[in-house]
Protein backbone atom coordinates (compact mmCIF):
# COMPACT_ATOMS: atom_id res chain seq x y z
CA UNK A 1 0.00 0.00 0.00
CA UNK A 2 2.79 2.33 1.01
CA UNK A 3 4.66 1.40 -2.12
CA UNK A 4 1.61 2.09 -4.24
CA UNK A 5 1.23 5.55 -2.69
CA UNK A 6 4.85 6.38 -3.32
CA UNK A 7 4.50 5.23 -6.92
CA UNK A 8 1.47 7.42 -7.29
CA UNK A 9 3.37 10.42 -5.98
CA UNK A 10 6.23 9.72 -8.34
CA UNK A 11 3.78 9.46 -11.22
CA UNK A 12 2.10 12.74 -10.27
CA UNK A 13 5.44 14.52 -10.12
CA UNK A 14 6.24 13.11 -13.50
CA UNK A 15 2.93 14.43 -14.78
CA UNK A 16 3.89 17.92 -13.75
CA UNK A 17 6.72 17.84 -16.23
CA UNK A 18 4.40 17.23 -19.13
CA UNK A 19 3.07 20.06 -21.23
CA UNK A 20 -0.63 20.75 -21.47
CA UNK A 21 -0.75 19.26 -24.93
CA UNK A 22 0.94 16.05 -23.85
CA UNK A 23 -1.45 15.74 -20.93
CA UNK A 24 -4.44 16.27 -23.18
CA UNK A 25 -3.19 13.61 -25.57
CA UNK A 26 -2.78 11.21 -22.69
CA UNK A 27 -6.27 12.00 -21.50
CA UNK A 28 -7.58 11.39 -25.00
CA UNK A 29 -6.00 7.94 -24.80
CA UNK A 30 -7.84 7.30 -21.53
CA UNK A 31 -5.57 8.61 -18.79
CA UNK A 32 -7.78 10.26 -16.16
CA UNK A 33 -4.85 11.46 -14.07
CA UNK A 34 -3.63 13.52 -17.00
CA UNK A 35 -6.98 15.24 -17.02
CA UNK A 36 -6.78 15.88 -13.27
CA UNK A 37 -3.44 17.53 -13.79
CA UNK A 38 -4.82 19.66 -16.59
CA UNK A 39 -7.80 20.62 -14.53
CA UNK A 40 -5.61 21.65 -11.62
CA UNK A 41 -3.55 23.85 -13.90
CA UNK A 42 -6.39 25.69 -15.57
CA UNK A 43 -9.36 25.65 -13.24
CA UNK A 44 -8.52 28.95 -11.55
CA UNK A 45 -8.00 30.94 -14.69
CA UNK A 46 -11.04 29.57 -16.41
CA UNK A 47 -13.22 30.04 -13.39
CA UNK A 48 -12.24 33.67 -13.06
CA UNK A 49 -12.80 34.12 -16.76
CA UNK A 50 -16.37 32.88 -16.34
CA UNK A 51 -16.86 34.91 -13.19
CA UNK A 52 -15.81 38.16 -14.84
CA UNK A 53 -17.97 37.47 -17.84
CA UNK A 54 -21.17 36.93 -15.86
CA UNK A 55 -20.57 38.77 -12.58
CA UNK A 56 -22.71 36.10 -11.06
CA UNK A 57 -21.22 33.20 -9.12
CA UNK A 58 -23.89 30.53 -9.80
CA UNK A 59 -24.04 31.27 -13.51
CA UNK A 60 -20.25 31.39 -13.68
CA UNK A 61 -20.00 28.03 -11.91
CA UNK A 62 -22.54 26.50 -14.24
CA UNK A 63 -20.73 27.87 -17.25
CA UNK A 64 -17.39 26.66 -15.89
CA UNK A 65 -18.73 23.15 -15.37
CA UNK A 66 -20.27 23.00 -18.82
CA UNK A 67 -17.03 24.10 -20.44
CA UNK A 68 -15.10 21.33 -18.74
CA UNK A 69 -17.78 18.81 -19.63
CA UNK A 70 -17.51 19.88 -23.24
CA UNK A 71 -13.77 19.34 -23.05
CA UNK A 72 -14.25 15.94 -21.44
CA UNK A 73 -16.66 14.81 -24.12
CA UNK A 74 -14.62 16.14 -27.00
CA UNK A 75 -11.32 14.53 -26.06
CA UNK A 76 -11.21 12.62 -29.34
CA UNK A 77 -11.44 15.84 -31.35
CA UNK A 78 -8.35 17.45 -29.87
CA UNK A 79 -5.49 17.89 -32.29
CA UNK A 80 -2.06 18.23 -30.70
CA UNK A 81 -1.14 20.84 -33.31
CA UNK A 82 -3.23 23.39 -31.42
CA UNK A 83 -2.21 24.76 -28.04
CA UNK A 84 -4.30 23.40 -25.23
CA UNK A 85 -4.96 26.84 -23.76
CA UNK A 86 -6.17 28.04 -27.14
CA UNK A 87 -8.43 25.01 -27.42
CA UNK A 88 -9.81 25.39 -23.91
CA UNK A 89 -10.45 29.12 -24.08
CA UNK A 90 -11.98 28.82 -27.49
CA UNK A 91 -14.54 26.41 -26.09
CA UNK A 92 -15.01 28.80 -23.17
CA UNK A 93 -15.51 31.84 -25.39
CA UNK A 94 -18.07 30.11 -27.57
CA UNK A 95 -19.93 28.79 -24.58
CA UNK A 96 -19.99 32.18 -22.90
CA UNK A 97 -21.35 33.75 -26.07
CA UNK A 98 -24.04 31.08 -26.24
CA UNK A 99 -25.05 31.70 -22.64
CA UNK A 100 -25.02 35.46 -23.06
CA UNK A 101 -27.26 35.15 -26.06
CA UNK A 102 -29.59 32.88 -24.18
CA UNK A 103 -29.91 35.17 -21.24
CA UNK A 104 -29.95 38.32 -23.28
CA UNK A 105 -27.05 39.38 -21.24
CA UNK A 106 -26.08 42.24 -23.49
CA UNK A 107 -29.18 44.11 -22.53
CA UNK A 108 -28.40 43.68 -18.85
CA UNK A 109 -24.90 44.98 -19.39
CA UNK A 110 -26.24 48.19 -20.81
CA UNK A 111 -28.57 48.72 -17.89
CA UNK A 112 -25.76 47.89 -15.49
CA UNK A 113 -23.56 50.48 -17.12
CA UNK A 114 -26.32 52.98 -16.78
CA UNK A 115 -26.83 52.19 -13.12
CA UNK A 116 -23.22 52.74 -12.09
CA UNK A 117 -22.05 56.18 -12.92
CA UNK A 118 -18.31 56.16 -13.48
CA UNK A 119 -18.15 59.76 -12.40
CA UNK A 120 -19.14 58.74 -8.91
CA UNK A 121 -16.28 56.33 -8.82
CA UNK A 122 -13.93 59.01 -10.05
CA UNK A 123 -15.09 61.31 -7.31
CA UNK A 124 -14.47 58.57 -4.81
CA UNK A 125 -11.10 57.88 -6.28
CA UNK A 126 -10.17 61.51 -6.19
CA UNK A 127 -11.11 61.88 -2.57
CA UNK A 128 -8.88 61.85 0.45
CA UNK A 129 -9.21 58.12 0.78
CA UNK A 130 -7.45 57.54 -2.53
CA UNK A 131 -3.96 57.72 -1.17
CA UNK A 132 -4.74 55.24 1.54
CA UNK A 133 -6.42 52.69 -0.72
CA UNK A 134 -4.76 49.40 -0.33
CA UNK A 135 -3.92 47.22 -3.31
CA UNK A 136 -6.84 45.05 -2.45
CA UNK A 137 -9.19 47.94 -2.86
CA UNK A 138 -7.57 48.80 -6.13
CA UNK A 139 -8.04 45.21 -7.17
CA UNK A 140 -11.70 45.31 -6.15
CA UNK A 141 -12.19 48.46 -8.23
CA UNK A 142 -10.23 46.98 -11.07
CA UNK A 143 -12.32 43.84 -11.04
CA UNK A 144 -15.49 45.87 -11.04
CA UNK A 145 -14.32 47.99 -13.94
CA UNK A 146 -13.20 44.93 -15.88
CA UNK A 147 -16.65 43.49 -15.44
CA UNK A 148 -18.14 46.67 -16.84
CA UNK A 149 -16.06 46.55 -20.01
CA UNK A 150 -17.71 45.57 -23.28
CA UNK A 151 -17.56 41.85 -23.81
CA UNK A 152 -14.95 41.81 -26.58
CA UNK A 153 -12.56 44.07 -24.67
CA UNK A 154 -13.18 42.19 -21.46
CA UNK A 155 -12.44 38.82 -23.08
CA UNK A 156 -9.22 40.10 -24.62
CA UNK A 157 -8.13 41.69 -21.36
CA UNK A 158 -8.90 38.61 -19.25
CA UNK A 159 -7.09 36.33 -21.64
CA UNK A 160 -4.12 38.64 -21.45
CA UNK A 161 -3.86 39.48 -17.77
CA UNK A 162 -5.37 36.36 -16.21
CA UNK A 163 -4.64 33.50 -18.59
CA UNK A 164 -1.37 35.15 -19.63
CA UNK A 165 -1.81 34.39 -23.30
CA UNK A 166 0.11 36.13 -26.06
CA UNK A 167 -1.55 38.46 -28.55
CA UNK A 168 -1.33 35.80 -31.25
CA UNK A 169 -3.01 33.19 -29.07
CA UNK A 170 -5.77 35.62 -28.13
CA UNK A 171 -6.25 36.43 -31.80
CA UNK A 172 -6.70 32.74 -32.55
CA UNK A 173 -9.23 32.32 -29.78
CA UNK A 174 -11.21 35.41 -30.73
CA UNK A 175 -11.02 34.73 -34.46
CA UNK A 176 -9.58 38.12 -35.27
CA UNK A 177 -6.28 39.74 -36.17
CA UNK A 178 -3.41 40.51 -33.84
CA UNK A 179 -3.87 44.23 -34.36
CA UNK A 180 -7.54 43.95 -33.46
CA UNK A 181 -6.61 42.31 -30.18
CA UNK A 182 -4.07 45.02 -29.58
CA UNK A 183 -6.58 47.79 -30.17
CA UNK A 184 -9.14 46.09 -27.94
CA UNK A 185 -6.58 45.86 -25.17
CA UNK A 186 -5.68 49.53 -25.69
CA UNK A 187 -9.30 50.60 -25.46
CA UNK A 188 -9.76 48.50 -22.33
CA UNK A 189 -6.65 49.93 -20.73
CA UNK A 190 -7.73 53.47 -21.57
CA UNK A 191 -11.11 52.83 -20.07
CA UNK A 192 -9.61 51.41 -16.88
CA UNK A 193 -7.15 54.28 -16.67
CA UNK A 194 -9.95 56.75 -17.01
CA UNK A 195 -12.12 55.05 -14.44
CA UNK A 196 -9.49 54.18 -11.88
CA UNK A 197 -7.79 57.54 -12.20
CA UNK A 198 -5.14 58.26 -9.67
CA UNK A 199 -5.42 54.86 -8.03
CA UNK A 200 -3.02 53.56 -10.61
CA UNK B 1 4.15 60.15 -34.04
CA UNK B 2 6.34 60.49 -30.96
CA UNK B 3 3.27 61.19 -28.93
CA UNK B 4 1.51 58.09 -30.11
CA UNK B 5 4.58 55.98 -29.37
CA UNK B 6 4.81 57.33 -25.86
CA UNK B 7 1.09 56.75 -25.43
CA UNK B 8 1.52 53.17 -26.52
CA UNK B 9 4.38 52.57 -24.14
CA UNK B 10 2.32 54.13 -21.34
CA UNK B 11 -0.55 51.82 -22.16
CA UNK B 12 1.75 48.83 -22.12
CA UNK B 13 3.18 49.87 -18.78
CA UNK B 14 -0.28 50.32 -17.41
CA UNK B 15 -1.31 46.92 -18.77
CA UNK B 16 1.67 45.30 -17.05
CA UNK B 17 0.78 47.03 -13.82
CA UNK B 18 -2.83 45.92 -14.10
CA UNK B 19 -1.71 42.38 -14.81
CA UNK B 20 0.54 42.43 -11.78
CA UNK B 21 -2.18 43.69 -9.47
CA UNK B 22 -4.77 41.37 -10.91
CA UNK B 23 -2.61 38.26 -10.65
CA UNK B 24 -1.62 39.09 -7.08
CA UNK B 25 -5.16 39.25 -5.89
CA UNK B 26 -7.26 37.18 -8.22
CA UNK B 27 -7.54 34.04 -6.17
CA UNK B 28 -11.12 33.00 -6.83
CA UNK B 29 -11.40 29.28 -7.32
CA UNK B 30 -14.30 26.97 -8.01
CA UNK B 31 -15.90 25.03 -5.17
CA UNK B 32 -14.40 21.72 -4.22
CA UNK B 33 -17.73 20.07 -4.95
CA UNK B 34 -17.54 21.42 -8.44
CA UNK B 35 -14.02 20.04 -8.78
CA UNK B 36 -15.20 16.65 -7.66
CA UNK B 37 -18.16 16.71 -10.04
CA UNK B 38 -15.96 17.54 -13.00
CA UNK B 39 -13.34 14.93 -12.15
CA UNK B 40 -16.10 12.37 -11.65
CA UNK B 41 -17.51 13.29 -15.06
CA UNK B 42 -14.05 12.66 -16.53
CA UNK B 43 -13.84 9.19 -14.99
CA UNK B 44 -17.39 8.44 -16.07
CA UNK B 45 -16.59 9.42 -19.62
CA UNK B 46 -13.51 7.21 -19.68
CA UNK B 47 -15.31 4.21 -18.24
CA UNK B 48 -18.42 4.59 -20.41
CA UNK B 49 -17.47 6.52 -23.48
CA UNK B 50 -20.43 8.01 -25.25
CA UNK B 51 -21.11 6.45 -28.57
CA UNK B 52 -21.57 8.86 -31.39
CA UNK B 53 -25.09 8.36 -32.65
CA UNK B 54 -25.56 9.49 -36.18
CA UNK B 55 -29.09 10.53 -37.10
CA UNK B 56 -30.66 7.67 -38.97
CA UNK B 57 -31.69 8.28 -42.57
CA UNK B 58 -34.23 6.24 -44.48
CA UNK B 59 -32.81 4.00 -47.22
CA UNK B 60 -34.32 6.09 -49.99
CA UNK B 61 -32.65 9.22 -48.68
CA UNK B 62 -29.30 7.50 -48.53
CA UNK B 63 -29.71 6.20 -52.04
CA UNK B 64 -31.10 9.42 -53.51
CA UNK B 65 -27.74 11.05 -54.30
CA UNK B 66 -26.20 8.04 -56.10
CA UNK B 67 -29.52 7.36 -57.83
CA UNK B 68 -29.73 10.91 -59.16
CA UNK B 69 -26.11 10.76 -60.32
CA UNK B 70 -26.66 7.41 -62.03
CA UNK B 71 -29.89 8.47 -63.75
CA UNK B 72 -28.24 11.69 -64.97
CA UNK B 73 -25.40 9.67 -66.45
CA UNK B 74 -27.76 7.20 -68.12
CA UNK B 75 -29.90 9.98 -69.56
CA UNK B 76 -26.84 11.80 -70.90
CA UNK B 77 -25.55 8.66 -72.58
CA UNK B 78 -28.97 7.86 -74.02
CA UNK B 79 -29.38 11.39 -75.38
CA UNK B 80 -25.90 11.36 -76.90
CA UNK B 81 -26.59 7.99 -78.52
CA UNK B 82 -29.98 9.13 -79.81
CA UNK B 83 -28.58 12.28 -81.38
CA UNK B 84 -25.73 10.30 -82.85
CA UNK B 85 -28.12 7.90 -84.56
CA UNK B 86 -30.29 10.63 -86.05
CA UNK B 87 -29.86 10.96 -89.84
CA UNK B 88 -28.28 14.12 -91.09
CA UNK B 89 -30.72 16.65 -92.49
CA UNK B 90 -30.61 16.33 -96.25
CA UNK B 91 -30.21 19.72 -97.86
CA UNK B 92 -32.57 20.67 -100.64
CA UNK B 93 -31.23 19.63 -104.02
CA UNK B 94 -30.41 16.03 -103.24
CA UNK B 95 -32.29 13.30 -105.06
CA UNK B 96 -34.67 10.91 -103.33
CA UNK B 97 -33.57 7.30 -103.45
CA UNK B 98 -35.51 4.41 -104.89
CA UNK B 99 -35.48 2.20 -101.83
CA UNK B 100 -37.16 4.82 -99.70
CA UNK B 101 -34.04 5.61 -97.68
CA UNK B 102 -32.44 9.01 -97.50
CA UNK B 103 -29.97 9.65 -100.22
CA UNK B 104 -26.72 11.32 -99.27
CA UNK B 105 -24.59 13.19 -101.70
CA UNK B 106 -20.87 13.00 -101.24
CA UNK B 107 -19.51 16.27 -102.39
CA UNK B 108 -15.94 16.34 -103.52
CA UNK B 109 -14.76 19.79 -102.56
CA UNK B 110 -11.34 19.21 -103.97
CA UNK B 111 -12.66 18.71 -107.48
CA UNK B 112 -12.73 22.44 -108.13
CA UNK B 113 -9.77 23.97 -106.32
CA UNK B 114 -10.57 27.44 -107.61
CA UNK B 115 -14.05 27.38 -106.16
CA UNK B 116 -13.82 29.59 -103.06
CA UNK B 117 -17.44 29.18 -102.18
CA UNK B 118 -17.16 25.39 -102.10
CA UNK B 119 -14.05 25.67 -99.96
CA UNK B 120 -15.89 27.82 -97.48
CA UNK B 121 -18.64 25.20 -97.24
CA UNK B 122 -16.20 22.50 -96.17
CA UNK B 123 -18.44 20.94 -93.56
CA UNK B 124 -21.92 22.22 -94.22
CA UNK B 125 -24.17 20.20 -96.49
CA UNK B 126 -25.02 22.00 -99.68
CA UNK B 127 -26.43 21.30 -103.07
CA UNK B 128 -24.20 20.72 -106.00
CA UNK B 129 -25.83 23.53 -107.91
CA UNK B 130 -25.16 26.05 -105.24
CA UNK B 131 -21.54 24.95 -105.09
CA UNK B 132 -21.06 25.17 -108.80
CA UNK B 133 -22.51 28.65 -108.88
CA UNK B 134 -20.34 30.53 -106.44
CA UNK B 135 -22.44 33.65 -106.58
CA UNK B 136 -25.68 31.95 -105.70
CA UNK B 137 -27.14 29.90 -102.94
CA UNK B 138 -30.27 27.88 -102.36
CA UNK B 139 -33.28 29.69 -100.96
CA UNK B 140 -33.39 28.92 -97.30
CA UNK B 141 -33.97 30.57 -93.97
CA UNK B 142 -30.42 31.68 -93.66
CA UNK B 143 -30.53 33.91 -96.71
CA UNK B 144 -30.70 36.94 -94.46
CA UNK B 145 -27.37 35.96 -92.96
CA UNK B 146 -25.80 36.13 -96.42
CA UNK B 147 -27.55 39.11 -97.93
CA UNK B 148 -24.84 39.96 -100.41
CA UNK B 149 -25.26 36.79 -102.48
CA UNK B 150 -27.98 36.67 -105.08
CA UNK B 151 -31.03 34.81 -103.94
CA UNK B 152 -32.19 31.78 -105.90
CA UNK B 153 -35.26 29.72 -105.31
CA UNK B 154 -35.87 26.63 -107.41
CA UNK B 155 -35.48 28.16 -110.78
CA UNK B 156 -36.13 31.69 -109.46
CA UNK B 157 -33.13 33.93 -109.15
CA UNK B 158 -33.08 37.32 -107.46
CA UNK B 159 -30.55 39.91 -108.38
CA UNK B 160 -28.25 41.67 -105.94
CA UNK B 161 -30.31 44.85 -106.00
CA UNK B 162 -33.46 42.88 -105.38
CA UNK B 163 -31.93 41.23 -102.35
CA UNK B 164 -30.79 44.58 -101.04
CA UNK B 165 -34.19 46.09 -101.54
CA UNK B 166 -35.64 43.02 -99.87
CA UNK B 167 -33.44 43.51 -96.86
CA UNK B 168 -34.43 47.17 -96.71
CA UNK B 169 -38.14 46.84 -97.19
CA UNK B 170 -38.55 43.32 -95.78
CA UNK B 171 -41.57 43.00 -98.05
CA UNK B 172 -40.72 39.41 -98.78
CA UNK B 173 -44.04 38.33 -100.12
CA UNK B 174 -44.34 41.08 -102.70
CA UNK B 175 -40.80 40.62 -103.90
CA UNK B 176 -41.12 36.88 -104.29
CA UNK B 177 -44.42 37.25 -106.07
CA UNK B 178 -42.83 39.63 -108.53
CA UNK B 179 -39.78 37.46 -108.99
CA UNK B 180 -41.77 34.27 -109.45
CA UNK B 181 -44.24 35.68 -111.90
CA UNK B 182 -41.44 37.13 -114.05
CA UNK B 183 -39.38 33.98 -114.07
CA UNK B 184 -42.14 31.44 -114.42
CA UNK B 185 -43.13 32.85 -117.74
CA UNK B 186 -39.75 31.87 -119.21
CA UNK B 187 -39.39 28.63 -117.41
CA UNK B 188 -39.72 25.74 -119.76
CA UNK B 189 -40.33 23.46 -116.83
CA UNK B 190 -43.69 24.95 -116.22
CA UNK B 191 -45.16 24.52 -119.61
CA UNK B 192 -48.29 22.48 -119.88
CA UNK B 193 -46.59 19.71 -121.89
CA UNK B 194 -44.83 18.50 -118.81
CA UNK B 195 -46.33 15.37 -117.29
CA UNK B 196 -45.29 16.45 -113.84
CA UNK B 197 -47.05 19.67 -113.03
CA UNK B 198 -45.09 21.47 -110.38
CA UNK B 199 -47.50 22.50 -107.64
CA UNK B 200 -46.43 26.11 -107.86
CA UNK B 201 -48.40 26.54 -111.07
CA UNK B 202 -51.62 26.01 -109.23
CA UNK B 203 -50.65 28.17 -106.36
CA UNK B 204 -48.77 30.89 -108.08
CA UNK B 205 -50.50 33.63 -106.17
CA UNK B 206 -49.73 31.96 -102.88
CA UNK B 207 -46.07 32.67 -103.00
CA UNK B 208 -44.98 30.93 -99.85
CA UNK B 209 -46.66 27.64 -100.72
CA UNK B 210 -45.28 27.72 -104.20
CA UNK B 211 -41.74 28.28 -103.03
CA UNK B 212 -41.95 25.50 -100.56
CA UNK B 213 -43.51 22.98 -102.93
CA UNK B 214 -41.77 23.66 -106.14
CA UNK B 215 -38.57 21.71 -105.77
CA UNK B 216 -36.52 19.43 -107.89
CA UNK B 217 -37.15 16.67 -105.43
CA UNK B 218 -40.87 16.84 -106.13
CA UNK B 219 -40.17 16.57 -109.81
CA UNK B 220 -37.92 13.58 -109.33
CA UNK B 221 -40.43 12.08 -106.95
CA UNK B 222 -43.03 12.34 -109.68
CA UNK B 223 -40.69 10.63 -112.17
CA UNK B 224 -40.11 7.91 -109.64
CA UNK B 225 -43.84 7.43 -109.23
CA UNK B 226 -44.25 7.18 -113.00
CA UNK B 227 -41.62 4.45 -113.07
CA UNK B 228 -43.36 2.61 -110.30
CA UNK B 229 -46.61 2.84 -112.18
CA UNK B 230 -44.89 1.28 -115.20
CA UNK B 231 -45.05 4.40 -117.38
CA UNK B 232 -41.44 4.10 -118.33
CA UNK B 233 -41.63 6.11 -121.53
CA UNK B 234 -43.20 9.13 -119.86
CA UNK B 235 -40.75 8.84 -117.00
CA UNK B 236 -37.81 8.75 -119.39
CA UNK B 237 -39.06 11.87 -121.17
CA UNK B 238 -39.50 13.69 -117.89
CA UNK B 239 -36.08 12.58 -116.77
CA UNK B 240 -34.51 13.89 -119.93
CA UNK B 241 -36.29 17.20 -119.42
CA UNK B 242 -35.05 17.32 -115.89
CA UNK B 243 -31.53 16.47 -116.92
CA UNK B 244 -31.57 19.11 -119.59
CA UNK B 245 -32.92 21.72 -117.19
CA UNK B 246 -30.56 20.81 -114.37
CA UNK B 247 -27.52 19.31 -116.07
CA UNK B 248 -25.33 19.62 -112.93
CA UNK B 249 -27.78 17.95 -110.62
CA UNK B 250 -26.37 14.68 -109.38
CA UNK B 251 -28.98 12.08 -110.14
CA UNK B 252 -29.46 8.75 -108.49
CA UNK B 253 -27.76 5.78 -110.15
CA UNK B 254 -31.11 4.29 -111.11
CA UNK B 255 -32.05 7.47 -112.97
CA UNK B 256 -28.66 7.59 -114.64
CA UNK B 257 -29.07 4.03 -115.92
CA UNK B 258 -32.41 4.95 -117.47
CA UNK B 259 -30.87 7.95 -119.20
CA UNK B 260 -27.92 5.91 -120.45
CA UNK B 261 -30.20 3.16 -121.74
CA UNK B 262 -32.33 5.66 -123.53
CA UNK B 263 -29.44 7.40 -125.18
Amino acid sequence: MHLANSLDLKFTSLMQDFSDEQLMCQYAKGDAQAFEQLYARHKGGLFRYCLRQFQNQPIAQECFQEIWLKLINSRANYQPTALFTTYLYRIAKNHVIDLVRKQNKTKNEVTLQEEIDPADFNQQAQGDVVDRLSEEKIYASLRKQIELLPMEQKTALLLKIDAGLSLEQIAVILDCGRETVKSRLRYATKHLKKQLGKCL
Amino acid sequence: MKKSLTEQSDDLKLLDKLQQIYRQHAKEMPDKDLDKAIIAACYRELSEPKKIIYPSKPWWKRLSAPAIAFSTLVFTLWAANWYHQQPAIVPPGTAPSFNGKQHYVDIDFTSEPGDEYAANQSTAPASLESLQKPNSFIWSNDFLQQPKKPLQTSGVALSQTEVESLAESMDVKALLEQSLSSSLADDSLLNSNSLIQPPCVATINDVQVACEDYTKEKWLQGIKELLQQGKKHQATLELEKFHNTHPHYKLDDEFMKIIDLDS
